[in-house]
């Protein structure tokens, strides 16, 4: 007997002046910040707050509580594998603080499951490099 | 003539998801529906 996995849909739109809109409601982001937030720079954020919010999951179960921030970078050029342009590398960094802080070991074990668990780190074809400064 | 522009389309479209460069960083192809007005 197999059970199937949980699935989760997401979905956004985009009217005719690129102002996007989640399925889920709450505020609109404005098409007029294109140069400023590109579609690279929504992914790098998705990224980050996808990590930091599988971090976070897994906290709240152990009963503790996480204060949190971070970077993402990424660079795109030509890939070699099939000449595309795509992300090659990207790189997550977080300042991240647990209270109250567990062991080096339970520490380690919340991290790799924050990377192990975003959705967005892992539907990439470039596997995201993560650096945690555990205060 | 309008299969030359059917045909154009097309090539525009193609061009637009193999140039997408977030589209290319997935890991999982995206379905590309396109309605031409």
């Amino acid at each position: 007997m197999s059970s199937r996995a949980k699935s989760f849909d997401y979905a956004v739109s985009l009217d005719p002046t690129w102002d996007a809109r989640s399925d889920r409601g709450g505020g609109v982001l404005a098409g007029a910040e294109e140069a400023s937030w590109t579609p690279e720079h929504l992914l790098l954020a998705g990224l980050a707050r996808c990590t930091l919010t599988s971090l976070r999951y897994h906290c709240v179960r152990a009963s503790i509580t996480l204060t949190s921030s971070s970077t993402a970078r990424g660079t795109v050029t030509r890939r070699d594998s099939d000449g595309r342009f795509a992300f090659v590398e990207i790189a997550f960094e977080a300042d991240v603080s647990f209270d109250p802080k567990p062991d080096d070991e339970t520490i380690a074990d919340l991290l790799a499951k924050a990377e192990r668990d975003c959705f967005v780190g892992a539907s990439l074809v470039a596997t995201p490099s993560y650096s945690w400064n555990v205060q | 003539m309008t299969t030359g522009v059917a045909a154009a389309t097309a090539d525009a479209a193609r061009t637009g998801q193999r140039d997408c460069f977030v589209g290319a960083s997935l890991i999982a192809t995206p379905t590309y529906a396109w309605n031409v007005a």
